[in-house]
């Protein structure tokens, strides 16, 4: 995966004030950290770092003060009504070692099961590895094109790619195909019913006649 | 299909005000493409469900539609003609409370365009504002 520069400035805005401000200016906030040294706020131009997301990329080269570091792209904070990013983190990475992340699957082919009249339900969206920051794949492709109706692929079917370690639970499942099922016709019991009521108190004479049951 | 809780503790509720915007269940979690509330309001069951049927008379077999509300509040309302007073009126029907930011309806295993056409059609039957939203890429 390539690796992507980005300038940052470090900040000494603190609070949702001054954050808030930051924001309005074009801004994000962000947080660099790891590998015992100290933390440093950040932040970085919010059309800089989302054109590095839409790349899809995972590690940056930021540049602080004339300082280059490798950082990996930890989390990243959004508001989900502006449809913006609102903070980011950073994880001090060393090229040798060896990272943990959350890479996307990708479904490739068109299974027997499908063809067949079936559904394909993709369960596990992501899945987590470990490998070196240089050996960072994009996606994991996972071939569904022999899966056939009633089937399911599990992660400990996926086969190995070189320097990459699945973390996710082996028996977890990937993708399964089943055959689509019709709809009932509601009845109309069904439309008339109520819930019931778990906090409803017996009336006087139900109580009387349960205490003469249990005598 | 008929959208209603099995189980209550109360037949009925207060109508209480809806403050702020939808901190839980507010990204794009089953699918791949979603609507999104952009209002606060009460969507009833009524609306969930014709929502659901327009989207499955237009959606080919493939598709998988999530509804991602569920109407947990009656609503009741008192006979028309009554005077006022004698108590709270009966529950009629039940809502799902929407804030803005809520993912109302997911889809899976269809390409964007047939998505899109999709919500347009369940927004037709939807009593707030909505728009399309996608899955964030995994960091």
């Amino acid at each position: 995966m390539e690796i992507l520069e980005l300038k940052a400035e470090k900040r000494t805005a603190k609070g949702s004030k001054a954050i808030r401000k930051l924001r309005s200016a074009g801004q994000i906030p962000a947080v660099l950290y790891g590998h015992k040294q100290d933390n440093v706020m950040l932040c970085l131009q919010e059309h800089a770092f989302t054109h590095v997301l839409h790349t899809g990329a995972r590690m940056v080269r930021l540049t602080v003060d004339n300082k280059k570091e490798s950082a990996l792209i930890k989390e990243v904070q959004y508001d989900n009504i502006a449809d913006r990013v609102i903070h980011i983190d950073f994880s001090r990475i060393d090229l040798d070692e060896k990272v943990r992340l959350r890479v996307p699957i990708e479904l490739v082919g068109e299974s027997i099961g499908v063809k067949e009249g079936g559904m394909l339900t993709h369960v596990m969206k992501d899945m987590e590895i470990e490998c070196l920051p240089t050996a960072i794949p994009e996606k994991i492709k996972v071939n569904i094109s022999e899966l056939g109706m009633g089937k399911v692929i599990h992660v400990k079917e996926i086969p190995a790619m070189k320097g990459i370690q699945y973390l996710s639970d082996a028996e977890s499942v990937i993708a399964s195909i089943h055959q689509i099922v019709e709809e009932k016709a509601v009845s109309e019991e069904e439309i008339l019913a109520e819930p019931e009521i778990i906090t409803k108190k017996p009336k006087e004479g139900e109580e009387a006649a349960e205490s003469v049951e249990k005598t | 299909m008929r959208l209603m809780p099995k189980r209550v503790k109360f037949r009925k509720s207060q109508r209480q005000k809806i403050k702020g915007n939808a901190t839980r269940c507010n990204t794009v979690a089953f699918g791949e493409f979603g609507l999104q509330s952009l209002e606060p309001g009460w969507i009833t069951a009524q609306q969930l469900e014709a929502g659901r049927v327009s989207a499955s008379h237009y959606l080919p077999r493939e598709g998988k539609l999530t509804i991602r509300v569920f109407p947990h509040k009656p609503v009741t309302s008192k006979p028309i003609e009554t005077r006022m007073g004698k108590g709270k009126g009966e529950p009629e029907f039940w809502v799902a409370v929407v804030k803005p930011g809520t993912i109302l309806y997911e889809l899976s295993g269809i390409n964007e365009e047939i998505a899109r056409q999709t919500f347009n059609r369940i927004a037709h039957k939807m009593p707030v504002k909505v728009r399309f939203v996608q899955r964030r890429k995994t960091v």
